[in-house]
């Protein structure tokens, strides 16, 4: 046994004479290198359950009670993760989900393909959302004292 | 185009209270202010048109200064609400006097209070906390149409208010609350209840109307807290209706979460799921085909619609429908049941023709669309119906399907706008279908809209306004029953959120199974219970009356025991040994790819592409019965809003007689 | 045998699907090697047999026999050597074995009731949550 692991040990430092540790690689050039979806979601370690969500990709929209659009483009994943009960003994929100909060705290997008690549990579059924903007129309002043046809002769 | 907007374009967002982008500029706020070139004094951006050679600055210490000065003179009177205003965290005043506002004030006088106005179950009004921007005002005068608020005094004693001890009885007016920069406008039924942090919000589908209006369902936890509407320009811009936005409390009340089954003594008793599905899997078994019965409700989404047709018709019957479509549905030719003219593209036509429809009570997003095209083009608007008020101006031309005869023969004077109009559009409402000259009057209209030249290549002003969120899904999915008066004849009935169901039509040796989600009007006839997930429980497609298929996203989780409705079909098709192909949500969406694929591309608008030419002609007898209301109380429309206590307060107060 | 073990990395770069096909082939000769130590470490003897063992690991490793790309290979390798590792230096309890690797086959067998023979996954799901 110990011989058989000492002629695997050799062997394999035979083939590769530099042998690198991962760490002194951390911007390893296989960054150019195209992954098929699912592949890293296979070595990543989540667990397989986790592997198969469906999730959706959308860009929340702007809260309207107010008016400032500071948030507004950035692209987020929803795990579609419900699964919430009322804790019985402080009445606290439990889950048992780990996805339950990881879209909204960690993962934001600058860009739709950006999220859709992230999806794709874990191997998640995702669905994208469309982005909705609104139309500029422009506006003056002098519109509130434009005329606005004849009056109306009814009443 | 002003100065402010030109800003926008480049990418610098000015600060502003008074200017919103979808009503008219009031410049009296003076937040606006920025340092223009060769100008002696700050220009107020939302007012000043941009002209060419501008040389606008927003950083300069002089915008600074304006705004901080500004910002001083806001809070002079501003009352120190914020631990007990709700609209701490989310509010204009308290971001912008961090953002843009001085570090001290230099008040030292007593503070101005105003007494508070009474509005209604909606609106919660603190007026001290009013900054007086007129907002409200300009919201109420030009998009809702009602004149309610006014402005009163001048100077420090400025009041916002009705005159009169009036309630705000528009069905806009929850919007007001998304418009006030502060805490004076706020929603009542959500007063006190949470801070905006600790709230998640879901982007999703309202489902009470045909709209389909773009929502955000704002929960914590397990609990739906409050919904605010998301900006979609085709379909509702940035308001929702009252319903949409306070009716969420119905789905924390009389939810079915057990499945239940009638016993002999006529009461329910809780039973488990294998034992719900094993007794109506036998029963369904000792029926004959032709006397199975399926009926979806109002609230369903195309997956479970698509399970429910699938199931009954595996079981050899082929009486499945939606309610709302009348008892003989016409589902081939698509553009005889969706709003052709997208809502948006209701804006670019010149004359209505609004046929036994009161878009104000069936859908207040469309009514919303004609309002701003009236105002904005002046169109003319024409109304066969009974008397009801709507608030832009219209002619009403009668009551009963006679008037669309002589408009069609061209004897009545509305026929000669109509010929003459660029771009007419007739709006005939879902009401219509229940009748039983709905073909003879669908016939007239087709006339009515050749002689107007409605119906073109570039422009289709022929439409229908449905009333439920279900009812073009149904049809897009071929929900067509075989024969009308199935129910008097069936022994085994499907309810799937079926509450209008006319009960006493169902024979008394029937049996009923009730698949829904609130113990609402069916579930007194029925033998058994099986709880299924509301609209805000899980992701469903839902086809609006414009033809935009849209799907809601689980905001909260479902309550009990419930499962969504399709998986509960899908079980049962197993247990009863007719088990459906499909187990998953893409599976079923793959389904209904094969049968309506226009249902799986969410968000776009698919038109009809086949007009009314090719219906055969109708020899029906046209009725003399005037045209009635298809909805009689808007506030409690379904079994949602039946179960809502605000919707009943509103419905007390407010509903216009 | 646990020293012997540190020796052994998998490194990080196979060049070709060859290389990783035969570093696969590596790692399952070590385990199946490694699996009567196993069975002594955690008093499996009554519980499993010494094949039944080797065809769960082959198991393991034909699930992701899809997989073509090379690094994703080592990747995986990488992880099962871990696995393995944890196994052998008594780094894991008897539990872990049972319940990942033996028991945990075709579903726990104690909640199949004879009622629930022949329903199906959906179904079996359906009666537990709404969330499968």
């Amino acid at each position: 046994m110990a011989s058989s692991l000492l002629r695997l040990a050799r062997r394999s430092r035979q083939a590769y004479p530099s042998f690198l540790t991962p760490l002194s690689r951390p911007f390893a050039s296989d960054a150019l290198v195209e992954t098929k979806p699912g592949e890293i979601g296979m070595v990543s370690g989540i667990p397989e359950e986790h592997l198969r969500r469906r999730v959706l990709i959308y860009s929340p929209a702007r809260t309207a009670s107010q008016q400032g659009s500071g948030k507004v483009g950035k692209w987020k994943i929803n795990f579609v993760s419900t699964q919430k009960w009322e804790n019985p003994l402080m009445g606290w929100t439990s889950t048992g989900d780990p996805y339950a909060h990881v879209g909204d705290s960690a993962l934001c997008f600058d860009s739709e393909e950006a999220a859709i690549e992230f999806a794709q990579r874990h191997g998640w059924d995702y669905r994208v959302k469309k982005r909705h903007t609104p139309l500029l129309k422009p506006k003056a002043y002098a519109d509130n004292f434009r005329w606005k046809g004849p009056p109306d002769t009814k009443n | 185009m002003t100065v402010l907007q030109a800003c926008e374009i480049a990418g610098v967002d000015i600060p502003r209270f008074c200017y919103h982008s979808r009503l008219s500029i009031a410049g009296n706020c003076r937040m606006c202010l920025v340092e223009v070139e060769k100008s002696p004094k700050p220009v107020a951006s939302c007012a000043m048109p941009a002209l060419p050679g501008m040389k606008i600055k927003t950083d300069t210490p002089l915008a600074k200064k304006a705004r901080e000065g500004v910002m001083e003179f806001l809070l002079m009177n501003h009352p120190l609400d914020c631990p007990i205003c709700d609209q701490g965290g989310e509010c204009d005043l308290q971001d912008q006097s961090m953002a843009f506002g001085s570090d001290r004030g230099r008040f030292t006088e007593t503070k101005r209070s105003v007494v508070d106005k009474n509005l209604g179950p909606l609106v919660k009004t603190v007026m001290t906390r009013c900054i007086q921007c007129t907002r409200c005002v300009r919201f109420a005068t030009e998009i809702a149409g009602v004149q309610d608020l006014g402005m009163l005094g001048r100077g420090s004693g400025e009041e916002i208010g009705t005159y009169v001890e009036r309630l705000m009885t528009s069905e806009l007016s929850g919007n007001v609350i998304d418009i006030c920069p502060v805490g004076a406008l706020t929603s009542k039924p959500f007063a006190f209840k949470a801070r905006n942090w600790e709230l998640k919000g879901t982007e999703s589908i309202d489902v009470t109307d045909a709209v389909g209006s773009n929502i955000r369902i704002d929960s914590r936890g397990p609990e739906v807290m409050r919904i605010l509407p998301r900006l979609n320009e085709d379909i509702n811009e940035e308001w929702i209706s009252d319903k949409t936005r306070f009716f969420y409390d119905g789905l924390k009340r009389q939810r079915l979460n057990d499945p239940m089954i009638r016993g002999p003594d006529g009461r329910f008793k809780a039973v488990s799921w294998r034992d719900a599905l094993a007794v109506v899997a036998e029963v369904i078994h000792q029926v004959k085909p032709s006397e199975i019965v399926g009926v979806a409700g109002k609230l369903s989404d195309a997956e479970s619609m698509m399970a429910l047709k699938d199931f009954l018709n595996k079981m050899g019957s082929n009486n499945v429908w939606c309610e709302g479509n009348g008892p003989s549905p016409n589902a081939d030719i698509r553009s005889g049941y969706i709003m052709n003219t997208s809502i948006s593209g209701l804006e670019k036509a010149d004359v209505f023709l609004l046929v036994g429809t009161q878009p104000r009570v069936e859908a207040a997003m469309v009514n919303a669309r004609i309002r701003k095209t009236v105002r904005a083009a002046q169109a003319k608007v024409g109304y066969v119906g009974p008397a009801t008020d709507l608030n832009y101006d219209h002619e009403h031309l009668g009551t009963g399907p006679q008037t669309l005869k002589e408009i069609a023969d061209g004897r009545h004077p509305f026929s000669s706008t109509l010929i003459n109009a660029k771009n007419p559009c007739i709006i005939v409402g879902a009401g219509v279908f229940e009748r039983n000259d709905k073909d003879a009057i669908f016939s007239v209209v087709e006339t009515i809209a050749e002689s107007a030249k409605a119906v073109r290549p570039d422009w289709n002003g022929l439409n229908v306004l449905l009333l439920n969120a279900a009812q073009a899904a149904a049809l897009d999915l071929g929900l067509v029953p075989e024969s009308g008066n199935s129910i008097e004849s069936s022994k085994f009935i499907y309810l799937m959120g079926a509450d209008d169901v006319n009960l006493e039509k169902i024979p008394e040796d029937a049996f009923v199974v009730y698949q829904g989600h609130h113990g609402d009007r069916g579930v007194y006839r029925a033998n058994i219970i099986l709880p299924s997930s509301a609209f805000s429980e899980k992701e469903g497609t839902y086809v609006n009356t414009e033809g935009c298929a849209q799907t809601t996203v689980p905001a909260v989780p479902t309550v009990g025991d419930a499962r969504d409705d399709w998986k509960i079909i899908r079980a049962l098709s197993e247990v009863a040994g007719a088990c459906l192909p499909y187990d998953s949500l893409t599976a079923i969406r793959s389904r209904m790819r094969t049968v309506a694929p226009n249902l799986l591309n969410t968000d776009e608008r698919q038109p009809a592409i086949f007009s009314y030419s090719l219906k055969p002609e109708s020899r029906q007898e046209m009725s003399t019965v005037p045209f009635g209301t298809a909805v009689e109380n808007f506030y409690m429309t379904d079994s949602i809003t039946r179960a809502s206590k605000v919707m009943a307060q509103c419905s007390a107060s407010l509903s216009k007689k | 045998m646990a020293h012997l073990m540190k020796n052994l990395k998998v490194p990080p770069n196979s060049t070709s699907r060859e290389e990783a096909r035969k570093r696969t082939f590596d790692f399952f000769r070590l385990a199946c090697r490694s699996i009567p130590n196993i069975m002594e470490i955690y008093n499996l003897d009554d519980v499993v047999t010494p094949s039944q063992l080797r065809s769960t690991v082959a198991s393991e490793i034909r699930k992701n026999a899809h997989v073509t790309n090379p690094k994703v290979i080592d990747m995986l390798l990488f992880k099962a050597m871990e696995e393995l590792k944890n196994f052998v230096d008594h780094a894991k309890q008897r539990h872990h074995v049972i319940g990942q690797y033996v028991v945990g086959r075709k579903g726990l067998v104690q909640d199949l009731g004879p009622k629930d023979e022949g329903i199906s996954n959906f179904l079996k799901n359906f009666y537990s949550s709404n969330y499968s």
